[in-house]
């Protein structure tokens, strides 16, 4: 470390739980949980599609053979009606006797008014050994001329133009050769569009007959009818081979539902069939079905990973919270607890680690403690030396000299000669013993503080040292430790600065950052290269100094760039209770 | 650490917005897929539901994915009050084929100016077209067709008859003068026929110079009835069939009797109608021809009554735009064309007449005298309208004397149009 440490929860949880995801087991846990859902949900559509698609295929079978059924009878009924028109209008000529040659523009009158009426394509009146009266496109009245409904069951006629005519015959008058009523109406698109008006809003018609569509409203009507695409069977002679069961047909790119109905009772004609073509619902319920389990499948995912996410963080958070405790725990900071809460296997493992947390404090403590108490032992060794010093060798050596200075009054010229000499012999030792005392425990130090003790060392060298102090540090005083181990730091770095670079500027700073008291030692000297010179035991003591109390020591050097000795120690520091007793040692 | 955190929050991030991407096409596609379907009620002529017409049907429906066009045939002398009925019975039909102007004074019809803009201009249809659509200075349809009320005649008869006169009559008097030659004593031939039909009848007082309706000096709708002029032409019909010289109405029903199936049978040499008759009478009447109208004295303008019919779409439709697309496709110039040239609906905008349909001999006719012909306005005002057709019953076909008979009907029309829209 190069400085104070950093503020507790500097980061926020949020950042360093994103940081972390890398390592994290959310990835694994998301991933598995969204796997069984996706697995689980594509099995539930799946499920749930085919029943869905089994039921609406039965329903829209239903529905098609249901439309058929209205179709056929609306075909029926417009049969039937053309019948009972045709032969209301027979009646209606028989009754007013306008088969009369004198009533013939009657009888044409009455026939036009008819064929509008009647929304008829077609109408004959044939008079046995006459000429017709015909209304009607006179191609197809050819064609339906030679129909002879006495002759043939078949009630439909082809006209040269490629056209089918269903036509009905009723007699005028009754009995065999009488007057004939023919009325027709074309299998045209025109027909199957108002027949389809019976079907709803949806669906289309065709007409068939004789393999070919007549009539129909299919978007995009083929030639023939529509059918499945499997191979058509052959059509047996005079029938049809058309589906009479729904069955799924693509026409012009739609998906419909095709079901056809005989009409050969109905036009005597076996191979005429009234279709419908509804559009076929399981198709587009296969796609949107599609499409919703797409939606689905992915809603239940997002939901699920979202609430995976919130709960895998409930989860995770007294993990989290362990893991933050112990990477704080691991950077030193023995003081972060991990909190207990419930009684889980998070809390369990939190409580060992608890207890793992206090027994290191513990041993730190007592580690701490016994670093600072051996620190202690020494300058209480020091002192006591000192003072030894001083009130011992020192005073009986003082002692001496003073006598030694009464026995030079008295005693004879040749021995007297030598006795100054033996005096300041004597004060020379108490001066020395004096710089040995201060050497070992500076008695400034612990009258003055850490500031003058270090000018005064300061003083007794000869080199340019500046002091860096701000003004609210004057006469600020320390916990005597703190002091003791930061005077001994710059001891050791200004003698270091002395040896290693007598010509350097030394700069001496002394502050307090944060809670900490810092000194640093900067000289501008030639420096060195710290990874080809390991550490001197000088250095090493002084490391250990502030580490019993907390702190610690770094060296900044490079060769030409200078060196900078920086210590710290806690402010607020417990002195040791043994230390607190010593009195500081006189000079 | 960090770095490799970073991206994986952009991993993240990024499959989050890829799902929801998709989910939100997903949504998208599925919602616009969604087609409600939708069943437009048509009620067209029953002559109108024709391979032109299923064609436009099959076309618009084509077009128009999940819309049903379901069709319904009325003749169109019931159409008024077929979608009257509708109306009053809150189901009225989506597009109705009749006189849009004629609705539209009636109170049956919607305003449709807004849609005419950037779809339509007035200056491309023929004028009277314009005004079968407009109502008090307003757009209540979409002009369908046009025609004009001609002569027709049988000129196989006309020759049988040695008539003194190379090709049709072109005045009353020589109606009245040939017909002689063209009846028969017995009465199974006779030179004209007359049907059922005030419009027709219009036909023949405007070519008589006469007028039923005209705006007065305050603006207000001005019932002549009794003008001269029309007593006039109703004289000279009346005469026609008092002389046994013409085929009168069998009834006052419009179902009943049918004056073309004598005029196509031989039975009358002279009949006159729209051009919607010339294909039928063409293919089953040898010496089947088309002149102009005969005026009512010589000097007169050539004039007649304007045909034709217009689209509208009926007050409570709920499918007012969809409808008015329909009526867009139904009045397109393709279907025009095939409505000419297959049914003999003459078109409504002037520029078509320049196709090839129209080098058809007998619809040249038609659409040379489109300018003479005048539209039956008398169709906006029912009461008056009945009054008219009831006068027409007693003169025709009763007997009664027109000039009697008129007074009576323009006194009635009088009294109702006070009460009229």
């Amino acid at each position: 470390m190069t400085g104070p440490p950093p503020p507790a929860g500097g980061d926020a949880p949020g950042r360093l739980w994103f940081g972390r995801l890398g390592s994290s087991i959310l990835l694994e846990v998301l991933s598995a949980l969204t796997a069984a859902l996706l697995a689980s949900s594509l099995l539930t559509v799946a499920i749930s599609s085919r029943l869905t698609r089994s039921a609406v295929r039965a329903q829209s079978q239903e529905i098609a053979t249901s439309a058929l059924t209205v179709l056929t009878q609306t075909f029926t009924q417009k049969a039937q009606g053309l019948t009972t028109v045709l032969r209301n209008l027979a009646a209606q000529i028989a009754n007013q006797e306008l088969l009369d040659a004198n009533r013939r523009p009657d009888l044409i009158e009455e026939l036009g008014a008819g064929v509008r009426n009647l929304q008829l394509d077609l109408l004959q009146l044939r008079v046995p050994g006459q000429d017709p009266i015909t209304f009607g496109p006179a191609l197809a009245a050819q064609q339906v001329l030679g129909f002879d409904p006495a002759a043939t069951t078949d009630r439909i006629v082809r006209t040269a133009a490629g056209d089918f005519v269903q036509v009905v015959s009723v007699p005028i008058g009754g009995g065999g050769g009488s007057p004939l009523l023919v009325g027709g109406y074309n299998y045209s698109d025109a027909l199957a569009y108002l027949l389809r008006n019976a079907l709803g809003t949806t669906g289309n018609v065709m007409l068939v007959v004789d393999g070919q569509l007549a009539g129909s409203t299919l978007p995009v009507p083929p030639k023939q009818p529509p059918v499945a695409a499997a191979p058509r069977p052959a059509r047996p002679p005079g029938g049809m081979n058309l589906p009479l069961s729904p069955v799924s047909v693509r026409i012009a790119g739609a998906d419909m539902l095709v079901a056809y109905a005989p009409l050969g009772d109905i036009v005597g004609r076996p191979d005429a069939a009234l279709g419908v073509a509804l559009p076929d619902p399981v198709a587009a319920l296969g796609r949107s079905l599609g499409q919703s389990r797409l939606i689905t499948v992915g809603v239940l995912v997002l939901v699920a990973l979202g609430l995976a996410w919130l709960l895998f963080r409930a989860l995770t958070r007294p993990l989290r919270r362990l893991a933050e405790t112990a990477r704080l725990v691991t950077e030193g900071d023995l003081d972060a607890g991990f909190h207990v809460r419930g009684r889980d296997e998070i809390a369990s493992l939190a409580a060992a680690l608890e207890r793992m947390r206090l027994q290191l404090l513990s041993q730190a403590q007592s580690l701490a403690d016994t670093s600072r108490r051996v620190v202690s032992v020494q300058d209480d060794e020091r002192r006591r030396l000192a003072r030894d010093l001083h009130d011992g060798i020192q005073q009986q050596l003082v002692s001496l000299a003073v006598k030694i200075r009464r026995i030079s009054e008295v005693a004879d010229p040749a021995s007297v000669r030598l006795l100054p000499e033996i005096a300041q012999d004597a004060e020379d030792s108490v001066f020395a013993l004096q710089d040995l005392g201060r050497g070992i425990y500076p008695s400034v130090l612990a009258d003055q503080g850490l500031e003058p003790a270090l000018r005064a060392q300061a003083g007794r060298v000869p080199m340019r040292i500046q002091f860096t102090v701000p003004p609210a540090m004057a006469g600020r005083r320390f916990d005597r430790e703190s002091e003791a181990a930061l005077y001994f730091v710059g001891l050791e770095a200004v003698t270091n600065a002395q040896k290693h670079a007598p010509q350097a500027a030394v700069t001496v700073s002394i502050a307090v950052e944060g809670s900490a008291l810092v000194l640093e030692v900067r000289d501008d000297g030639p420096g060195f290269d710290q990874g080809q010179r390991s550490p001197g035991v000088g250095l090493r003591n002084m490391s250990d100094r502030v580490a019993a109390l907390g702190g610690s020591l770094s060296v900044e050097t490079s060769p030409g760039r200078g060196t900078t000795v920086r210590a710290w120690v806690p402010l607020g520091h417990a002195p040791v209770e043994a230390l607190q007793a010593s009195p500081a040692p006189n000079p | 650490m960090p770095a490799a955190g970073a991206a994986h929050r952009l991993r993240l991030r990024a499959a989050a917005c890829g799902l929801s991407l998709v989910l939100v096409m997903g949504a998208c596609s599925s919602s616009t897929q969604a087609v409600q379907p939708v069943t437009l009620q048509v009620v067209m002529a029953d002559d109108w539901v024709t391979p032109p017409y299923v064609a436009a049907v099959r076309d618009f429906e084509r077009a128009h994915p999940g819309v049903t066009v379901s069709t319904t045939k009325t003749p169109f002398g019931l159409m008024r009050d077929t979608v009257q009925a509708d109306i009053a019975n809150h189901h009225p039909p989506d597009v109705v084929h009749y006189h849009a102007f004629a609705a539209a004074a009636q109170g049956m019809a919607q305003q449709v100016d807004d849609l005419w803009t950037g779809h339509l201009q007035p200056s491309e249809f023929l004028p009277g077209a314009v005004e079968d659509v407009t109502w008090a200075g307003h757009r209540y349809g979409v002009p369908l067709d046009s025609n004009a009320l001609l002569l027709m005649y049988n000129d196989n008869a006309f020759q049988a008859a040695h008539l003194p006169l190379a090709g049709a009559p072109t005045t009353f008097s020589e109606i009245v003068r040939i017909s002689p030659a063209l009846s028969a004593a017995d009465g199974t031939r006779k030179a004209f026929t007359i049907p059922t039909s005030d419009w027709w009848t219009y036909g023949w007082i405007r070519a008589n110079g006469g007028e039923v309706l005209s705006a007065g000096p305050d603006g207000k709708p001005k019932i002549t009835l009794d003008d001269p002029a029309v007593v006039q032409a109703l004289s000279f019909l009346a005469g026609l069939v008092q002389k046994g010289y013409a085929f009168p109405p069998r009834s006052a029903a419009s179902s009943s009797g049918d004056a073309l199936a004598l005029f196509q049978g031989g039975q009358a040499a002279m009949y006159a109608s729209g051009s919607w008759d010339v294909a039928p009478l063409r293919s089953q009447l040898a010496g089947f021809h088309v002149a102009a109208m005969p005026a009512g004295k010589p000097g007169l303008p050539e004039a007649t009554a304007l045909g034709g019919s217009s689209l509208f779409i009926p007050k409570g439709s709920t499918h007012r735009e969809l409808a008015f697309e329909f009526m867009l496709t139904l009045t397109a110039d393709q279907y025009a064309l095939r409505f000419a040239s297959e049914q003999g609906r003459l078109p409504v905008r002037p520029r078509l007449f320049q196709n090839p349909v129209f080098k058809d001999a007998d619809l040249q006719v038609y659409v040379q005298h489109l300018s003479a012909a005048h539209p039956y306005t008398l169709e906006a005002f029912p009461p008056a309208k009945q009054a008219f057709q009831q006068a027409l019953d007693e003169i025709l076909r009763q007997g009664h004397p027109p000039a009697e008979a008129l007074a009576r009907a323009q006194a009635t029309a009088v009294a109702a149009l006070g009460t009229s829209p």
